[in-house]
């Protein structure tokens, strides 16, 4: 009998097809253009996708507004690399960094009993800047200002690890060409499905064909290993906890947070301890923002240095969030990708457009697109997509009563 | 003779030098429906503040069949069996009518199962089924997929009581359910109300001004003028207090 | 000992009123606005950079400084219409605006007059750097800087209780609500009280160009402590707000002197205990 638990998987499936589709068609990437800079530069788009995710949680689920999300990140990124230097295994400390991650977030959230909204967002601020102060003086702990080498797990550099992930992306297309085959019912979709199992053979056979002269034939050197094993764990990891975090959003936790966001005096009344939940919300954003911290650390960048806990990056990820759609969960992932893509490439696009120096001036770009977005797109890109794309009940229906800005 | 299910004594509340509801005494009894009046500022709405824990006593003492709840927090008196309606409309804006009643009948399901991140909070059956339930009694059960932003005001105050009820509450405690409602939806309002007595049967306390919903709906009567009690007793027996009339109608805004 | 103790106080009670100038900009705007104005610090930097430039040109300080605050009420009244406006009623984007801003700004002033800043000693306007006082050397400037920042808190208040629209600006400020009751445009108030509270923070930059001098760290470091003052003395508290500068002033001298590491520590601390004891502010009556 095929219905029960096999028909709950084959319509979680469903449900999920694009994050599905998306994460194949990046692990693809590689394989189909293997320059070791960009994937690193993805891989670091990755980890910012996940520390916006995690805000999304607090600011644009839950209605919180925190100006310290930096302090679970970069406290993440510093755990993995006491606890490698402790000589503890990747696998403890990403769980450390995680753990560590969620108890500073709710440390903050501890404050939510006394103070609300700006006075809260101040509170924050307040608490990571200490954080961050007080750190930044501790050498021996973090390095000082010139930071410490990322604690690159060895195992990564196992170029054998490279063919474990092809497995897994193996079996990942393989779930996106079934699904795509059998569950077309007309004859239009059934074409689209040909159509994508085509394209998918094609990039495929051409990733094959190109094994020779691309960069697998060079997985000897463990950089180019490290890079590709840490871009296929990056995505595993990021994909993943966007799964994650799109099934909590669905679960009797995501209803709640929507609805306190929605009113949450009346959510007092009709018998939530609002309080309790915000604090489990603080926690599981933290753990998530944790993740990202260690990703961080450990596959996307060269040092860590104490900035990670810093103001800088909680003003990035809120730039991420407004720009991307606040509540939208994948708003926030799109606006991370836009913003650091821009970072990468600012020198590229000054040098054409005839100002090379433009890259100097990052943090002007960064103030003028706050003020534009804020004016012109206040519900994102996606939140305003949302909006014009379909009938408003649909909307409603999708966004599970988020999607939207509120004052 | 019914029991008293709801009881406030000496309840006595101060801001400052402002006393807002003064040394009330309150007996209801289980599955009557017992109307507070008085002009504005006497104290109702503060009174049910009190009793519905959102604002601590400065004296006094509420309890509820037989359980002393003075000073709990709301989502206590929630788990309790009170439920409760608002003057100034308290919904959920921007989700659906269905949404705003799932919701509410889903805190009854307690931490474990509203911690459960393997279950689906939208398409549980058993929860969507007590809301439509709950949105038939009131009359809004052909409206629930609609976002409960463009309902009519009357519809509002339905749903706003319909939240209220999502929990079969025991007591009930209605703050104006005709505030705002334009004089030819009243008496549907006021069906609805009597809709869900027939239907459950809670005791009812209710905060109202208009005559025409006082006497189709209360049994029993309770004046405040200035924080404090003035007079009790059956609708009829307050009706034709000349006292209460004076003070009632002289300052009705 | 006694001469770093007696400049400390010193510093401490000038810093605290250059901080107090600043900081009641921002306590009036988010009085009646409920705005965070991050900018308030870009402007202090504007204010600041702006005052070296025309005292360069025209070798007057007391001119530099007016025209600064003129300019700094315009900037204000301007950037209300034109761009908080269109978010009446949406405060967390209006603070989410002001964010854009500080940095539009900052880089802006960077950009005009470059990293290295200006820096406009005592001398060139005309006073000696350091007197002699009671057998200890003190610097003067920052001694008429207090007794000007007393003058400012004066003049302000006068402004504040004795005039027409002052009065309107107070009620604005504690209760927006109330204010429209009695009739007030809240929408002109809100331009008049912007462009007040950033001429302010023009004016404050003018003050502290000789002493903290035209440097690009100005902006982040005055705003830190605006809004540490704000909330430790409370928001729209005039008194609040006068004392909380003194305090944080004084701690923040202090501390540069004998105990440089919890420079910016130890206010914070003090903002962080204050908001989980007292969130309506030690000496304000405000919205807690």
């Amino acid at each position: 009998m095929a219905g029960g638990r096999a028909g709950a998987a084959l319509s979680e499936l469903a449900r999920n097809r694009w994050l599905l589709v998306t994460f194949v068609l990046m692990s693809l990437v590689p394989l189909v253009y293997p320059s070791l800079y960009w994937l690193t530069v993805i891989c670091f788009l990755f980890t910012m996708g996940l520390f916006a995710l995690s805000y999304d949680l607090v600011l644009g689920r839950t209605g919180v507004l925190s100006f310290g999300h930096a302090a679970p990140f970069g406290l993440g990124a510093y755990a993995v690399y006491w606890v490698i230097q402790g000589g503890y295994p990747f696998w403890l400390a990403v769980i450390a960094a995680m753990l560590l991650g969620a108890v500073t977030n709710v440390a903050m959230g501890t404050a939510l009993r006394r103070v609300k909204g700006v006075y809260f967002a101040m509170f924050t601020l307040a608490f990571a800047e200490i954080i961050y102060l007080y750190l930044e003086k501790q050498t021996s702990l973090t390095g000082g200002s010139s930071g410490v080498f990322s604690p690159r797990p060895d195992f990564l550099q196992d170029p054998n690890l490279v063919y474990v992930f092809t497995g897994i992306l193996a079996v990942a297309a393989v779930c996106v060409g079934c699904y795509l085959l059998f569950s077309s019912r007309t004859k239009g979709a059934r074409v689209r499905a040909v159509a994508g199992i085509v394209i998918l053979a094609c990039l495929v056979g051409y990733a094959v064909y190109n094994l020779d002269s691309s960069v697998l034939s060079q997985l000897q050197s463990p950089i180019t290993a490290f890079t590709l094993n840490a871009y296929f764990l990056a995505a595993l990891l990021m994909f993943a906890s966007y799964y994650l975090v799109s099934r909590l959003s669905r679960s009797p936790l995501g209803a709640i947070m929507t609805a306190i966001r929605e009113n949450d005096e009346r959510m007092d009344m009709v018998g939530y301890d609002t309080f309790r939940y915000r604090l489990v919300i603080m926690a599981v954003a933290g753990l998530f923002a944790g993740l990202a911290g260690a990703m961080f650390a450990s596959l996307a960048s060269f040092i860590v240095t104490p900035d990670v806990m810093s103001s800088t990056y909680t003003l990035n990820v809120l730039l991420y969030s407004i720009l991307g759609g606040i509540g939208t969960l994948v708003g926030p992932v799109i606006g991370a990708f836009i913003v650091e893509f821009l970072h990468f490439n600012i020198g590229n696009i000054g040098s054409f457009i005839g100002v090379p120096s433009i890259a100097n001036w990052w943090m002007l770009i960064i103030g003028v697109f706050y003020v534009a977005v804020v004016l012109l797109l206040p519900y994102g890109i996606v939140g305003t997509a949302m909006m014009k794309g379909r009938r408003t009940i649909d909307v409603l229906r999708r966004t599970l009563g988020g999607g939207g800005g509120h004052g | 003779m019914a029991e008293v299910v709801l009881r406030t004594e000496g309840l006595t509340k101060r801001f400052g030098e402002k006393v807002a509801v003064s040394n009330v005494d309150l007996s209801v009894k289980a599955g009557t429906c017992h109307a507070v009046v008085g002009p504005n500022g006497a104290g109702k709405s503060t009174l049910f503040n009190l009793i519905c824990g959102v604002v601590k006593p400065t004296s006094g003492r509420v309890v509820v069949e037989g359980k002393e709840t003075t000073g709990l927090p709301p989502h206590k008196l929630a788990a309790l069996g009170v439920g409760r309606s608002f003057q100034v409309l308290s919904i959920f804006a921007n989700l659906t009518v269905l949404e705003n009643v799932r919701i509410a009948a889903q805190s009854a399901g307690g931490a474990r199962a509203n911690l459960n991140p393997f279950s689906f909070a939208y398409s549980n059956r058993k929860l969507i089924d007590v809301s439509e339930e709950v949105l038939g009694v009131v009359g809004l059960a052909d409206k629930s997929p609609l976002p409960a932003s463009i309902l009519t005001p009357s519809d509002k105050r339905k749903l706003d009581m319909a939240i209220a009820l999502a929990r079969k509450p025991t007591i009930l405690l209605l703050d104006e359910p005709t505030g705002g409602v334009s004089i030819e939806d009243i008496p549907s309002v006021i069906e609805a109300v009597k809709n869900v007595r027939r239907k459950w049967n809670p005791t009812l306390l209710l905060i109202e001004h208009k005559m025409e919903a006082i006497k189709s709906l209360a049994d029993y009567v309770t004046v405040m003028d200035r924080g404090a009690v003035i007079a009790e007793g059956t609708t009829n027996e307050i009706e034709q207090d000349e006292h209460v009339q004076e003070v009632y109608l002289g300052r009705t805004a | 000992m006694f001469e770093n103790i007696l400049n400390a106080a010193i510093n401490g009670f000038s810093y605290g009123m250059l901080l107090f100038i600043f900081a009641s900009g921002l306590s009036i705007v988010f009085g009646l606005m409920d705005v965070l104005n991050f900018a308030h610090g870009a402007f202090f930097m504007l204010g600041a950079y702006m005052t070296w430039a025309i005292f360069s040109a025209t070798h007057n300080f007391v001119l530099a400084l007016v025209a600064v605050l003129a300019f700094g009420v315009c900037v204000g009244a301007a950037t209300e219409a034109s761009l908080l406006r269109p978010l009446y009623g949406r405060p967390v984007y209006q603070i989410l605006l002001t964010l854009g801003l500080f940095f539009v700004v900052n880089q802006l002033v960077l950009f005009i007059w470059g990293p290295l800043g200006g820096y406009l000693g005592p001398e060139d306007i005309g006073l000696p750097q350091v007197i002699n006082f009671l057998g200890a050397n003190i610097y003067l400037y920052r001694v008429i800087l207090a007794v000007a920042g007393v003058a400012t808190a004066i003049a302000l208040y006068a402004f504040l209780n004795m005039t027409n629209i002052g009065t309107k600006v107070r009620a604005g400020s504690e209760s927006r609500e109330l204010a429209e009751v009695f009739g007030i445009d809240i929408k002109r108030l809100g331009t008049a009280i912007f462009g007040l509270g950033t001429g302010l923070a023009f004016f404050a930059g003018g003050l502290a160009e000789p002493w903290v001098g035209a440097v690009p760290s100005t902006a982040t470091d005055f705003l830190l402590l605006g809004f540490i003052v704000v909330i430790v003395g409370g928001m729209g508290s005039f008194s609040g707000t006068f004392l909380g500068a003194i305090l944080i002033g004084l701690v923040y001298e202090f501390s540069q002197y004998f105990l440089p590491e919890v420079t910016f520590v130890a206010p914070l601390l003090i903002m962080v205990v204050v908001l989980l004891i007292k969130p309506s502010g030690l000496f304000g009556r405000g919205k807690g």
